[in-house]
């Protein structure tokens, strides 16, 4: 068969980074084609310039066998170019079908819905999907809203499909469901490129590999015949090790202690948690996002309230404290979104460093902050922690990811910390700050700390955790020992399931 | 506050304002032309009446202190992340206060109330009552979410009704005199203050301190540390366990107080009695002075004297005949704009740079 | 289900008013009809400006520069209908052109350059009065002939033929036909003889929710200020749509404050009095609908008008603490229904397509 997509020497140049190095893909109609490679290859940027959200620095794009030049998203809609965006491009506010017809070039001007719902059912029965198209899309669960943006990729006439991502939000048994559609579309001759840095999920639904490292792409790979372990490598450059060395697990008393809590709230809120976190253990927290874990986090470190139950910090009922007073019971928090939550981008290094502390002596007494004191100490956390920044006088915003991530794990473990809450603390990191940062988490254990992970990568969740909890629903669907691992089990039980 | 800034940057952070003003002034001057007046005759009236004589200069400079203080109302507001518009309301609770105190405090015979301590009363009354008429959008602020730029817009209109009631013919403090007024206040600031015969009082010196407490308390206090903490990143402040709703609340309290002094300086030094309209727009100058200083204590106390300068001159035209002094106004517009603006220009300008300095590398 | 709420409003207010034509004494028809007549009256700018904001708050733009495009579109149809000797239609295009110049800067401000859109709402309203009040000192011994707009009788009496069924001709001047219905006439009449602009103002705005509801491009701009990104993936130009809804608030504010005008005949420096802001409170109370906004405009319109009830009735207050009635219902208002609203989420946030 004939290529649908030729991208030949693709180079985009951002602000101080080479996102694409001269990278070329090729994919064949008819095929599902897969783009892995690690976070920050190359990835999203490659496909944003094929759908047309970025312009190429250089490069030339073929599609079916014609060179085109893609300025925008209308543009690529209108060459049968379909992308569902790992972040969907819905709008909450809005009902399904209104969100379907949204920017669609054939509209009248005066809407016609009924008729383009109809359309849109009846295109939805083919693929087993029911959707109400006059639903909120924000009262659509996270699965359906994938269905919703699919479909409307194909109701808008798209040819080749872009998944991004697409298996990050769904339990194992969604994947099946949704790897199901994705061969119904390749049957009716669609087109897929496939995004994703799981390699078993990749073997098994794709045709062809392509792997970006470091903006550059490496020759394409038909997936039979290709192992685990080769993908692996091709998309790190070197064997990777997915053990991170522990020491013996030896867990002492209880750091903390959930007993039967609840949380008010509709989505994702506590129902009946309860669980133990002990000295020197990693308690992993596995589930699909939008379970709870929000709530479980904001639940232990006083930032929502808890309507039902207990929690106890080292044996003193903290429930319903204030932040602060739970901080200070030597508890950490890495949060999830370091941005929002961690750090404040306007600020300096150093000032950052004090954001927790800058209350307590020796930062400040009398109400003055002492600024000695203050640098003394974020240089040594600089240094420590091997932040790479220009000086502490640096705005954190403008460090790179890795870096901002240094400053919050820096500013939390170097308050000597009792407990460890670590939300995502990988997410968006490249490979040798990943590693760092697993370190540093075993590292609290290893000290006799007690450590909170929560993650929806099941593999860091697997290597690093001495004991597993699943949610589902705001409900620990159970929890399982070490020898108890067993990457089934947690997919059903991530879906609810139990046994 | 050691930083490393490249010479670039410096050279940016300090023409922005400058290059901004001259716009202003020549779109100021534009403006006078197209209304088909002589711009060289308004010029000659502006700089006549601002600067023209020593007691000139002081009266010009009498108006720095109340600039400051609204500029101060704009500004520790904005640190927390809040937009206070309301310091016009809070320079008329503030003037109110202090002239009540002015007016009655002296003739209680209570003993020990000498001038002194009646002006130290005036200034704690008109910062209190400043501060309350702050609060009151910063409650509704937190407690309902209401937007605080339309509530401080509200009770801008609240505080001129209200001075309008308090001295007009039905109320309780009008002296009877057939104009809407109140009796003359028999305590003020003493005039001629550094220059004889000018309007200039010891005011001014108030305004400074104000601006090295704002230095104090934002840059070396942990309080302040705090709300700017709130003010850049709420979430982040959450989540270290800083009370937003608190900060938010004293950010309104200061900020109100600071405008309250505002009414207080100009009351007790310019005036001699509570008249209706008594702020000729005071709290809106502040808004400018602060976003021309950029939040910066020195930035906004030079654009305060920039703006008494603007004020005067302004003032004197209009006196003459020349042109409204309202034109003072649109340059202030035109200023707050070309520094807003400019913000763009600097983010492209580092954009660029990054760039460049990646291409750089590259060729390497 | 919204539409059917707002049905059973408008049967329930008709029915009253029915009821109390029929059946009400004299004195307290007449002071409610006057006191409905002020309200109509003092909410039309209010709502006009407020259905305009709908559509730039409905695309992310928050426009705080309302006050200071009404007061320019205020003095401009002053000064337009002067030029055209008198006539209110070609005044009040004058006035929309002028307040739309604001509306391009604000627009090329926030949008193109993404300022803050607070901080340059703040300055248009300061350059707005700097300049209103500088020309109009310049103006100002111009020779000022303003009528304004016909009422709905003066209308009606002109058409050929129609005109005497419908109206009558009295000693005060021109009536509808109405007037002579028994009992309930002269209240109906006091009511329904409105300045012309009133019925074209509410008929505009119910065309107005219908676009922002049932039309393609209504949706566009909901999405705008949503979601504006998703919007650029499905090739809509969001920079383009706010413009057009920030240049659409402009013209209205515009229309706005030059209705202002030729209601009170005169302008006078400051004129809008914080009108624009309390349109802006009246998008956030009226849900931002459209017709959401007229009602809440003919709440804080009835706030105003109350100084004119309590002086029929007969009772002293004086008149500077009536003056704050309108400015304290718009902050409670404000206070009360806010948080019970969905904002549009991406209101005050500027874009940047990468």
């Amino acid at each position: 068969m004939a290529p649908i997509l030729e991208m030949k020497n693709i180079v985009k140049q951002f602000p101080g980074v080479l996102a694409n190095d001269n990278v070329n893909l090729t994919v064949e109609k008819g095929s599902i084609h897969a783009l892995m490679g690690e976070n920050g290859a190359g990835k999203s940027t490659l496909m944003n310039i094929l759908y047309g959200l970025y312009a190429p620095s250089s490069g030339q794009i073929l599609f079916n066998g014609k060179e085109i030049h893609i300025t925008s998203p209308k543009h690529a809609i209108e060459h049968g170019i379909g992308m569902v965006h790992q972040h969907f491009m819905l709008i909450p506010a809005l009902s399904v079908i209104e969100n379907v017809v949204l920017g669609k070039p054939e509209n009248k001007k005066v809407l016609e819905l009924k008729s383009d719902a109809e359309a849109f059912v009846a295109l939805g029965a083919r693929y087993n999907m029911k959707i109400d198209p006059y639903a909120l899309v924000s009262d659509l669960a996270v699965g359906q809203q994938q269905r919703v943006e699919i479909l409307k990729s194909i109701y808008r006439g798209a040819e080749l499909l872009i998944l991004d991502e697409p298996t990050a939000v769904l339990t194992p048994q969604e994947v099946t469901e949704l790897f199901k559609i994705m061969n119904q579309l390749k049957e009716e001759g669609k087109t897929i490129i496939f995004i994703s840095h799981k390699l078993k999920e990749v073997l098994t639904i794709c045709d062809t590999i392509t792997v970006l490292r470091l903006g550059k792409s490496q020759p394409s790979v038909p997936s039979a015949g290709t192992t685990k372990e080769e993908l692996a490598e091709m998309m790190v450059g070197r064997k990777v090790f997915l053990n991170v060395d522990k020491g013996p697990y030896n867990p002492g008393e209880n750091v903390l202690r959930m007993d039967h809590v609840f949380t008010k709230g509709t989505h994702g809120a506590l129902n009946d948690v309860s669980f133990e976190i002990k000295k020197g253990e990693i308690l992993g927290i596995a589930g699909v996002d939008g379970n709870g874990q929000d709530a479980l986090i904001d639940a232990i470190t006083g930032l929502c309230k808890v309507s039902e139950g207990k929690i106890f910090i080292k044996g003193n009922d903290m429930t319903n404290s204030s932040p602060r007073d739970i901080l200070e019971q030597k508890v950490s928090h890495i949060p999830a979104d370091r941005h929002k939550r961690g750090m404040v981008s306007a600020m300096t290094v150093k000032e950052n460093m004090i954001l927790i502390s800058y209350y307590k002596k020796p930062f400040s007494s009398g109400g003055f902050l002492n600024w000695k004191f203050i640098e003394k100490n974020a240089e040594e956390i600089v240094e420590t922690f091997r932040v790479k920044t220009p000086s502490i006088e640096e705005m954190s915003g403008k460090l790179s990811g890795g870096n901002q991530q240094k400053v919050v794990l820096g500013r939390e473990l170097s308050r000597d910390p009792d407990f460890v809450i670590a939300a995502h603390p990988v997410r968006g990191l490249d490979i040798g700050a990943t590693e760092y940062v697993h370190e540093c988490l075993v590292a609290e254990r290893d000290k006799g700390g007690a450590v909170l992970l929560v993650s929806t990568e099941l593999d860091e969740v697997l290597t690093l955790a001495d004991r597993i909890a699943v949610m589902y629903e705001g409900r620990i669907m159970g929890i399982l020992d070490k020898e108890d691992f067993d990457i089934t089990r947690i997919g059903m039980m991530m879906a609810g399931q139990n046994q | 506050m050691k930083k490393k800034l490249s010479t670039g940057d410096v050279l940016i952070k300090v023409l922005t304002p400058i290059v901004a003003v001259g716009v202003a002034l020549i779109l100021g001057m534009i403006l006078i032309a197209l209304l088909g007046k002589d711009v060289g005759v308004a010029m000659g009236d502006f700089f006549e009446g601002a600067l023209g004589n020593p007691i000139r200069i002081g009266d010009t400079l009498s108006k720095v202190a109340p600039l400051t203080f609204t500029a101060l109302a704009f500004a520790i507001a904005s640190r927390c992340g809040l937009v206070n518009i309301g310091a016009e309301g809070q320079f008329y609770l503030g003037g109110i206060a202090a002239g009540l105190v002015a007016i009655y405090a002296p003739g209680l015979g209570i003993p020990g109330i000498g001038g002194a301590v009646v002006l130290l009363l005036a200034i704690i009354a008109g910062f209190i009552a400043g501060g309350f008429w702050g609060l009151i959008a910063g409650w509704l602020k937190v407690s309902f979410g209401a937007n605080e730029v339309i509530t401080t817009v509200m009770l801008n209109y609240v505080a001129t009704f209200l001075n309008k009631y308090l001295i007009g013919y039905n109320g309780p403090f009008y002296d009877g005199s057939g104009n809407p007024q109140s009796e003359a206040f028999k305590v003020s600031f003493e005039r001629g203050f550094l220059v004889d015969g000018s309007d200039m009082t010891i005011a001014i010196i108030l305004g400074l301190l104000a601006l090295v407490f704002y230095y104090i308390f934002f840059f070396k206090m942990k309080k302040g540390y705090e709300m700017r903490v709130v003010g850049l990143n709420s979430t982040a402040a959450e989540y270290a366990g800083i009370k937003v709703k608190s900060n938010a609340l004293l950010a309104m309290f200061l900020a109100g107080g600071f405008g309250g002094l505002a009414g207080v300086s100009e009351l007790l030094s310019a005036q001699s009695r509570i008249l209706p309209d008594f702020s000729s727009n005071y709290g809106f100058d502040g808004i400018a002075v602060a976003l021309l200083g950029q939040l910066n204590p020195l930035g906004m106390g030079l654009s305060a004297v920039l703006f008494a300068v603007l004020k005067s001159g302004g003032l004197a035209m209009g006196n003459k005949g020349t042109i409204s002094p309202y034109i003072v106004n649109a340059i202030q517009a035109f200023v707050i704009i070309l520094v807003v603006a400019s913000v763009f220009i600097q983010d492209e300008y580092t954009r660029r740079k990054l760039i460049r300095q990646a291409k750089a590398t590259k060729g390497e | 289900m919204k539409q059917k709420k707002g049905l059973i409003i408008g049967v329930i207010v008709v029915l009253a008013l029915l009821l109390i034509g029929l059946f009400a004494p004299e004195n307290f028809k007449n002071t409610l009809a006057s006191f409905i007549a002020q309200d109509l009256r003092i909410a039309l700018p209010l709502a006009i400006a407020a259905a305009g904001l709908v559509f730039g708050e409905r695309s992310g733009v928050l426009n705080l520069g309302a006050e200071g495009m009404m007061l320019t579109g205020a003095l401009f149809t002053w000064i337009g209908t002067a030029m055209f000797a008198g006539n209110p239609w070609l005044g009040i295009l004058v006035g929309m052109f002028s307040s739309l110049l604001i509306a391009l800067l604000f627009g090329f401000l926030v949008i193109t350059l993404r300022s803050n859109q607070t901080v340059i709402g703040v300055s248009m309203n300061i350059l707005a009065l700097g300049l209103t009040s500088t020309i109009y000192r310049v103006v100002q011994s111009m020779e000022m002939k303003i009528t304004g707009f016909p009422s709905l009788s003066d209308l009606l009496a002109k058409i050929p033929g129609l005109g005497d069924v419908l109206t009558n001709k009295t000693a005060i001047g021109t009536q509808l036909a109405l007037v002579d219905i028994p009992r309930i006439g002269s209240f109906l009449d006091t009511i329904f003889s409105q300045n012309i602009m009133i019925y074209i103002g509410i008929i505009l705005i119910i065309f107005l929710n219908f676009v922002l509801f049932k039309t393609d491009l209504g949706l566009k701009v909901r999405a705008v200020g949503e979601y504006p990104k998703a919007c650029d993936t499905m090739g809509i130009n969001v920079y383009k749509i706010r413009y057009g809804s920030v240049l659409f608030s402009g013209l209205l504010t515009g229309l706005a404050g030059g209705l202002l005008v030729l209601d009170i005949k005169t302008f006078v420096e400051n004129v809008t009095a914080g009108k624009g802001f309390i349109a802006i409170a009246a998008v956030i109370f009226g849900k931002y609908t459209p017709i959401g906004a007229l009602g809440a405009s003919l709440v804080f319109g009835g706030a105003q008008a109350v100084q004119y009830l309590i002086q029929a009735i007969g009772l002293k207050a004086p008149s500077d603490l009536m003056n704050m009635i309108p400015y304290i219902v718009t902050i409670v208002a404000l206070a009360g229904f806010i948080g019970k609203t969905h904002v549009p989420a991406a209101s005050t946030k500027p874009y940047t397509k990468e």
